[in-house]
Parts: C-alpha cells; sequence; structure tokens
C-alpha cells in the first residue's frame, strides 16, 4: 500500500509523468478523471459543482452536501485502491485527499508558462494570448477547488514534498529518479498510516451508505471514524431524517459503534494523559457548549523517533499489521480496542453522555506526526495542548508546549491554548468574581474621584510652575493607563460572566 | 557533470545541503567566494558590493549607476565561476544569472516557516516572534529584489527545477534525488551549453564595460554574443552616444564582431512627427 499523489496543473506532461511513474514501478495508476466518471455513475452533479466552484458562487446547502459525497467517495475509491496494491494517483488534489495518512510521497509537476502556451495553443488551435488566459483561467478554477474543498492554497508548496520542472527534465528520466526515492524507509507503510487509511475508508463508506438513502441523503452531516467507532456531527437543530443514521451507518462492514453529535465546530484536545474525573474536563466542556462545539481527543506521546522508523515489509503489507506499540498508533493485543477502562475511554464515555464526542486516538511520534494527523478540512475553533512531555523538567517542558503550540497555530491557523490559558480567557469562577469586584471598585472611586474634585484637579493640572506642570504630567502619564487596565478588567470581565467571545 | 545552484529562504539548510551535495558529487560549493572574487576583480569594498547585493533598492535609490554596475560585475564573477563547471552556488541570484544554461540544476529548498524560526532562534538567540519578524522581513525584501531587477516571482516554481521541502524529507533524500538529477542526460555538460555559457559571459563583460562609462551607463540597449559576435540593441540620444557604446564594446576582450542595431532618438522622433502626414 504504498502510495504516491502527483499533483499537476493543466498541461504540465503530469499525466504522462505519474503514468510514467506507475509503469517504472508497477503500480496501478489512478486518475482524478477516473474518479469523476465514477461519480457521474453514482448521480453527484460533478459537473454542477464544478461550475459553482469555478464562478466563485455560494454552495447551496445542498450543494454543499453533494460537495461531501463526491469526497467520500473519491477517498473512498482511493483507500480501496490504496489498501489493495501501491499505487500512483494524479490530479489536482492528489496531495490533500489523504489527511492523515503519513507516508505518501506528494509530488508537484510544472512546466514553463511558455512549453504550456505552445501545448494548449497545439492542442486547441489557439492564439498565443487566447492559450495565455486559458491556462491562467484553468490555474484559477484549480485554486478555488482546492481552496473550496481543503481550505488550503494549492500554490503553498510546503504541502508538497517535492516540486519538479519537466521544462527541461524528460519524463522517463523524471520518473526513474523518483522511482528510487519511492524506495525510502520516509514513504513506507507503516501500521499508522494502514490504519488511518482504513479509517478514512470507513468514514467514506459510511458517508456513501447514507447517501445511498433517499431521506438520509439530504442529511448536511460530517462523517468520521476512528478504530470502528463512527463519529457523526450534525447542526444544531437538524433533527428531520438523524433516526435512521445509526440503522443505515450500523449495517456498514466494520462499524463497532455509531456516535452522534450535534456540533457546529470541534475543539481538539491533544494531552499524553487525561484525567476524566479533573477539573480540566469542567473547563473544556464549559466552552464547548457555549459554542456548540464536539471536543475530539488526541492521546499523543511525544517520541524522538518518526513513524517511519521501521517500515512494513511488502510481503506483510496485506496482513494485519502487528506489534503496533512499536511504531505508530499504540493498540491492543489482536487489534481488539483500547481498554475500556484507559483514561480516554473514560473520558470518551463521559464525552458521550455529555453529547460533545468528536473522535478519539492514540498516538505516539514527532511533531510531524501530530501535524500530519490532523484534517485540514475540518473546522478546529480551538486547539488544546496542555499535560505532554511529562518525562521532562518542567522548563524543557513548557519550552516544548510553547514551541509545539506555535508550529501547530502556524500550521492550521488556529488559537491552541493550555487548561491554564482557557480558564484565564474563557471562564468566570471566584477568582475572576473577586478580580471584577476590586476592579469595578477602583474604576468606581477613579471616576467618583476625577468628577467630585474637578476643580481641585483641574487646578493643580493648570498651575504655571514648570516644576509642576511636570507633575501633573507625570500624573496624567501614569493614570490613564492605571485606568485603562483597571477599566478594561472589569469589561472583559463582564463580556465573559455574559459568555461574549 | 552539471553546476547546481540553491535558493532558498535565510535559515532553510541551504548551505547544509550544499555540503551534503559537495560531499556526494565532490563538487566545490561556492557562496561568498564569487563576492570576494568580483570584489577583488573590480576593486570594490566587498561589503559595498554585499550590501548591493543582498538589499532591494529603495524607490530613490532605483538603479543608481553604481548599483547596476555592481550588480553586471556579480553576474560576471559568477558566469566566471560556473566556467569551472561542477560547482554548487548557493549564493544569491544563481538561477537568476545563469538561465537559460542547460547544464545548471535550478534548486530551490522550502522549509516551513517553524523550522526556519526554530533554526534562527538557535543560531541567533533572539526570541521566537523578533525571528519569525525578521525572516519575513528578508523574504519580503528577496521577493522585492527579483522582481524589481529581473521582473520574476521568487516564489514562482518554474524557474526552479527542482523544490525540496525540507520539513517533509530529509536532507539525505533532497541530497540523494539532486545528485540523481545532477547526474542525468539533460544536466550533462555539451559544447552547446558551454558555448552559451561563453556567450553570456561575454554579454555581461560588455555590459559592464558599458556600465563602467559615466558617459554611456544609463543607455537603454540590450547585448547578445554568439561566439565572439556581439549585436547590441536599443535606442540612444544621438549618435556619438551610439559610436562611444560600439567603441566601447569593441575594446573587450573576446569580442570578434559587434553588430549594431541602435536607433537614434532623435529619427524616432522626427518619424513620429512628419511620418504620418
Amino acid at each position: 500500500m504504498r502510495i504516491i499523489c502527483v499533483s499537476r496543473g493543466s498541461k504540465t506532461h503530469g499525466k504522462d509523468f505519474a503514468e510514467a511513474l506507475a509503469a517504472k514501478l508497477g503500480y496501478h495508476c489512478l486518475s482524478r478523471e477516473e474518479l469523476f466518471e465514477e461519480a457521474v455513475k453514482r448521480r453527484i452533479p460533478i459537473g454542477k459543482l464544478e461550475t459553482a466552484i469555478v464562478m466563485r458562487r455560494d454552495t447551496s446547502e445542498a450543494l454543499s452536501i453533494e460537495l461531501e459525497h463526491y469526497k467520500a467517495l473519491a477517498t473512498s475509491l482511493l483507500c480501496e485502491r490504496a489498501l489493495e496494491n501501491n499505487i500512483v494517483y494524479h490530479g489536482r488534489d492528489g496531495h490533500l485527499l489523504l489527511p492523515g495518512v503519513g507516508h505518501i510521497l506528494k509530488i508537484r509537476v510544472v512546466l514553463d508558462l511558455e512549453s504550456r502556451i505552445n501545448l494548449v495553443s497545439q492542442s486547441l488551435n489557439l492564439t498565443r494570448n487566447k492559450a495565455k488566459q486559458y491556462i491562467e483561467n484553468v490555474e484559477d478554477d484549480r485554486r478555488s477547488w482546492v481552496r473550496k474543498f481543503y481550505n488550503v492554497d494549492w500554490d503553498v508548496f510546503t504541502l508538497y514534498d517535492m516540486v519538479l520542472n519537466l521544462s527541461q527534465m524528460s519524463v522517463q528520466n523524471a520518473a526513474l529518479a523518483v522511482c528510487s526515492m519511492a524506495q525510502l524507509p520516509e514513504f513506507q507503510p507503516t501500521p499508522s498510516a494502514t490504519a488511518a487509511l482504513r479509517d478514512l475508508l470507513l468514514a467514506s463508506r459510511c458517508r456513501l451508505r447514507l447517501s445511498e438513502d433517499e431521506k438520509a441523503r439530504r442529511l448536511n452531516v460530517k462523517v468520521r471514524a476512528s478504530e470502528g467507532i463512527v463519529h457523526v456531527t450534525y447542526p444544531h437543530g437538524a433533527v428531520k431524517g438523524l433516526e435512521n443514521i445509526t440503522t443505515l451507518i450500523g449495517g456498514v462492514e466494520g462499524v463497532r459503534e455509531v456516535v452522534c453529535t450535534a456540533a457546529e465546530t470541534n475543539i481538539l484536545w491533544i494531552q499524553e494523559a487525561f484525567e476524566p474525573e479533573g477539573p480540566s474536563y469542567g473547563s473544556v466542556m464549559e466552552i464547548a457548549a457555549s459554542w456548540g462545539a464536539a471536543v475530539e481527543l488526541v492521546k499523543f506521546t511525544p517520541g524522538d523517533s518518526e513513524e517511519v522508523a521501521s517500515p512494513v515489509p511488502a510481503e506483510a503489507e496485506s496482513e494485519e499489521p502487528s506489534g503496533w506499540r512499536e511504531t505508530g498508533i499504540i493498540d491492543d493485543e489482536d487489534r481488539t480496542y483500547q481498554d475500556e477502562t484507559s483514561d480516554i475511554a473514560r473520558l470518551y464515555a463521559r464525552l458521550i453522555s455529555d453529547g460533545k464526542a468528536g473522535r478519539k486516538r492514540t498516538l505516539q511520534g514527532s511533531q510531524k506526526t501530530l501535524l500530519n494527523s490532523i484534517d485540514r478540512a475540518t473546522s478546529y475553533r480551538l486547539i488544546i495542548l496542555d499535560g505532554i512531555f511529562l518525562t521532562k523538567g518542567t522548563s524543557t517542558r513548557k519550552r516544548l508546549v510553547t514551541e509545539w503550540s506555535n508550529a501547530l497555530s502556524d500550521s492550521l491557523k488556529v488559537p491552541v491554548l493550555t487548561i491554564d490559558q482557557i480558564v484565564s480567557k474563557y471562564h468566570f469562577g471566584p477568582k475572576q468574581t473577586v478580580q471584577m469586584i476590586a476592579c469595578a471598585a477602583l474604576a468606581g472611586l477613579s471616576l467618583y474621584t476625577v468628577f467630585h474634585f474637578d476643580d481641585q484637579i483641574l487646578a493643580f493640572l493648570s498651575r504655571p510652575e514648570l516644576k509642576w506642570r511636570l507633575v501633573s504630567m507625570v500624573a496624567i502619564t501614569a493614570f490613564v493607563p492605571f485606568f485603562a487596565q483597571v477599566y478594561g478588567t472589569v469589561t472583559s470581565s463582564v463580556l465573559k460572566l455574559f459568555k461574549f467571545d | 557533470m552539471a553546476i547546481i545552484t540553491i535558493s532558498r529562504g535565510l535559515k532553510s539548510g541551504g548551505e547544509a545541503l550544499a555540503r551534503e551535495l559537495e560531499k556526494r558529487l565532490g563538487y566545490k560549493c561556492m557562496s561568498r567566494e564569487v563576492i570576494s572574487s568580483c570584489a577583488r576583480k573590480y576593486n570594490i569594498m566587498e561589503e559595498d558590493l554585499y550590501q548591493k547585493l543582498t538589499e532591494a533598492p529603495s524607490l530613490w535609490h532605483r538603479m543608481t549607476k553604481e548599483h547596476s554596475r555592481y550588480l553586471i560585475y556579480v553576474k560576471c564573477a559568477l558566469i566566471e565561476a560556473a566556467r569551472q563547471d561542477k560547482i554548487i552556488y548557493h549564493g544569491y541570484a544563481g538561477p537568476l544569472y545563469l538561465d537559460g544554461i542547460e547544464h545548471v540544476l535550478k534548486v530551490r529548498l522550502e522549509a516551513p516557516l517553524d523550522l526556519r524560526i526554530q533554526n534562527m532562534v538557535d543560531d541567533t538567540g533572539l526570541s521566537r516572534e523578533e525571528a519569525a519578524a525578521a525572516l519575513l522581513k528578508v523574504d519580503e525584501e528577496r521577493r522585492r529584489w527579483v522582481k524589481f531587477l529581473y521582473g520574476k516571482d521568487w516564489y514562482d516554481p518554474a524557474l526552479y527545477d527542482f523544490i525540496a521541502n525540507l520539513g517533509n524529507i530529509s536532507l539525505d533524500t533532497a541530497g540523494e534525488m539532486i545528485e540523481m538529477l545532477a547526474n542525468s542526460e539533460e544536466f550533462a555538460t555539451t559544447t552547446r551549453s558551454v558555448n552559451r555559457l561563453n556567450d553570456l559571459l561575454l554579454e555581461s563583460e560588455v555590459l559592464a564595460a558599458i556600465t563602467a562609462d559615466d558617459r554611456i551607463w544609463d543607455q537603454n540597449i540590450k547585448v547578445a554574443a554568439q561566439k565572439g559576435a556581439v549585436t547590441i540593441r536599443g535606442m540612444v540620444k544621438s549618435r556619438k552616444l551610439r559610436n562611444l557604446i560600439v567603441e566601447t564594446a569593441e575594446s573587450v576582450k573576446g569580442v570578434t564582431r559587434c553588430n549594431t542595431h541602435i536607433s537614434l532618438a532623435s529619427d524616432q522622433l522626427r518619424g513620429g512627427i512628419f511620418g504620418h502626414d
């Protein structure tokens, strides 16, 4: 199950390159066009979707649901093929289709503009200017498609492993060079990658199962899976048709449990060890309730070694992975699922009973493993990163948590906070009450003093001597920020109290 | 055999990759050496030259004589160095000055901002915020510099043959891939590519000679060379200036013939006023 994804623009020799690469490696080649054909067979209005995205129209809810159907179809086909064989996929969005699967070799193929203009001019019989315009339009359409589908920019090259310019290289030689790259350890499948692929396959099959039912087809739900548990999130108030979900999804092979949660957004909670009965739970639940968010749990054990440390031998790929504890997802013997008494399982049970459960996962690895495991298309409003690097000293732990928080925040453009920061930013407890009362008293006293003794203050400020003018200047300079701080604390406390974010 | 140029943002691991390739291929690594040899050859302060090469000219100082002269000198020095073959150049403007030479493999390194910030923090002791601000400022300066001088987008992938993302692949893997490409037939040194390099050097030397002359440095002309024959195109203000340009070009060592297609601004003006009545 080795996977190479080739992202290509129009007329860049990307298709030829992908086919040459697949032929040299003996991999199966799958194109985006094949996924489109399959979508048409399944009545997904792919043409309508393309037009809406290209014309930059706001997609209606019905079209957004069809977008989810297409995404599920593409993911399931790609996962099925990838689990059966080694594959080369080529299309505009190859590098984004399988989020969380770490071992994919992601290549972008480009060609210089002049060569592309010549190719378009010849194939479509256009003038140079029209050919150039055509290329620019197609590129813009692709950018819109990728932005709409995955919420990222197509041209951000840090999303690829490498970019190849075929202006000077022949397709065959470029493919030959990549062949040996594909054999390197970092692009070999790991047990965690296989598990991620299976989760994606299960989630996409469940989403497709819903799309086959006349009533459930129109539901605007998000489906994700982890270790056989399928999580369905739906907007608050959307009740019609939901009653069938559990029955429909429960019938899909591999589903152990279905968890439905009403949620508008998600909070990702990453910790090395959870305390299901601890005070942190209440703090997180308070903001989850006020935002209408589902809480996704990731039990993450940082490790120095990359998850590629021990690649799975080719002949063992089709077998059930063993020794998972060593290289990726920590899982239990005989591929049974996590101990029901583990911290994450107990916390998850609490979340289910409170109706706020997202996914739960257990991961081990580096910062890159964590970043790769997060689906960029999922809407996260907050990431909580706390209680990791437990074996390190306090100062090292603090530094590492800050570094990882910055990396997550930079990469995902989502605020990353610790539990303490959440408490101070969003919560209104006894400490905040005392603070608010004290600041309100100070602010009131300041205002009373200013308005009651205004004549004396004005007289003091308008003394003509230089010495007193300097003193008044210092007094004003000190008073203004003091009052601003005190008044700001009162207003932010009031907003917190009434849950205005 | 090839010439490899490495472009990257500050603190992206460019020097480390150059050393890795030096080890793998046995090529010579060059960066600041090009500027030093240029400073020696043209008797300029190395720091001045470095500054002109790294800082985008301000709106007020856009392309003074000194600026354009220094840049031409650096171009000459880089092409001169490239004639040695088997070099890895990880300094400024490599892919821009050696554009169009077939045996030049243009590599760009991409690294996630976070990794670069961390490298900057480790190397300089700055805080994360200061490091991030400094990196973004340098990136913007370089982008503006390339856009202004060459009309090209620093981030355009078509400017490079291979872009490696060090956030996802190791230095070793990037090195292996580049080694394979450098040894491929597409980047082999051929008589044709060497001739093109020699032509490019002659073009730059003629331009350097013209730029060095205070009377003609700012004339709007283009120079092309082929096997010692130089062709100059453009428009100048007077016949005297045209003759001066030709004389200067002919005085450059290696120029065997000088073809001129230089029109006079005064002729154009006359054609414009009286030519269509």
